[in-house]
């Protein structure tokens, strides 16, 4: 016997009420995307303003900055100074400081134009998914709308209909007691 | 005249119940084993720092290839500044890959998440079209039930009406006062060839039913 046995056809559950099944499990789902979703999808919306990479590259500039001139100065020690003179060192950490700047500067800029295409990529995604979920509310609102005027409909056709009864019956009385009482 | 219409006959065929219960084994099949994964996603694109993970890769790359003990780096006016413009660089470099990923995985997680809502929304949309189908069955029903009652109504006006207006001309009153039951004549006139009366109850009821 398989271990899939349960899902062979005869030994699934019978389903008695197709309509309260289909209302249970579209209800479950759309409370479930709530539930799991929603909170998601929020913080995805916020993030089409996300700094992240030019914080982070501010993070990382000083870093950076702080790990090579670390590395340098071991580098230096390692080789008894290196013969540089206090003037050479001088230079060496003006140097230095003037090209960490720059390259934190460099590297901030880099991270605005890429934070941008990011956001922007981003935010033509989510347009994407909000005009489906745009054209799948209005489809629905569409259907609601139809179905109400359907009923209204129904309704004033019945309305209309008991009252032309209603006259029919009134006018085959009123005949018949005309023809009693007049001839 | 047709038969009653019975219940069982309006039953799901077996082909309809055996559509019903593949559908919902594969639906809850789905939800135990599909969704979950979807949620996993979600959840990861949010929670992962990918970015992180690829910024320290990126960093230590950019040591290994740069920080080789060197007399000439050692002595050179620039390199310290060469390294950190170096690891910078790439590091931002591996931030915006990872960044790129995080997001892809998110949005394809809410494409999915949304697709998925909408699914719903259409089940929900077809059970409001059934229900409203089914209401305005029901509406046309009940409007011809109450054309069968008000035709019934008349038919039955109709018919006391004749009969009325025949038992005032038999010299009665209008519902048959001082006419006899059986042959419609006025009470104490005998049946004979000019007055052949309407015949028995019975063979009035047969006449009327069967013309």
């Amino acid at each position: 016997m398989s271990e899939f046995n349960n899902y062979m056809i005869g030994n699934l559950p019978v389903v008695d009420d197709p309509e309260k099944v289909l209302n249970q499990i579209t209800t479950r789902d759309y409370n479930r995307y709530i539930d799991n979703f929603r909170g998601f999808e929020e913080r995805l919306l916020e993030s089409r303003n996300s700094t992240k990479l030019i914080d982070q590259a501010r993070e990382d500039s000083v870093t950076q900055t702080r790990i090579a001139k670390e590395s340098n100065a071991r580098n230096i020690d390692r080789y008894g100074g290196a013969g540089l003179s206090a003037a050479q060192r001088q230079q060496q950490a003006r140097t230095f400081q003037r090209g960490s700047s720059l390259a934190t500067a460099d590297n901030i800029n880099n991270a605005r134009i890429a934070q941008r295409e990011v956001n922007q990529a981003t935010m033509a995604d989510l347009i994407n998914i909000g005009q489906g979920v745009n054209r799948n509310s209005l489809g629905m609102m569409q259907e609601a709308a139809g179905m109400q005027q359907n009923r209204y409909q129904a309704y004033k056709n019945a309305r209309s209909n008991y009252s032309s009864q209603m006259k029919g019956m009134g006018a085959q009385i009123g005949s018949a007691l005309l023809g009693a009482f007049l001839i | 005249m047709a038969s009653k219409p019975k219940k069982s006959e309006y039953q799901a065929s077996e082909a309809e119940k055996i559509n019903a219960s593949v559908a919902n084994a594969e639906n809850k099949y789905f939800a135990e084993k599909y969704d979950p994964i979807l949620v996993e996603m979600v959840s990861d694109a949010m929670s992962q720092n990918v970015d992180n993970l690829l910024a320290g890769r990126a960093g230590a790359d950019t040591q290994q290839a740069l920080s080789k003990p060197s007399l000439a780096a050692a002595r050179s006016v620039d390199s310290a500044a060469d390294m950190a413009s170096a690891a910078g660089a790439q590091i931002l470099r591996a931030r915006v890959g990872g960044e790129k990923a995080q997001k892809n995985l998110a949005l394809s997680g809410l494409a999915g998440a949304r697709g998925q809502q909408q699914d719903a929304t259409t089940g929900l949309a077809t059970l409001a079209r059934l229900e409203n189908t089914a209401t305005l069955e029901s509406a046309k029903r009940k409007l011809a039930n109450r054309q069968a009652n008000i035709d019934f109504g008349k038919e039955l006006a109709g018919t006391v009406y004749q009969t009325g207006k025949t038992n005032m001309a038999a010299g009665g009153g209008f519902f048959g006062q001082g006419l006899d039951r059986s042959t419609g004549l006025k009470q104490g006139t005998q049946v004979d060839k000019e007055n052949p009366g309407r015949g028995t109850i019975g063979d009035r009821l047969m006449g009327g039913l069967f013309g």
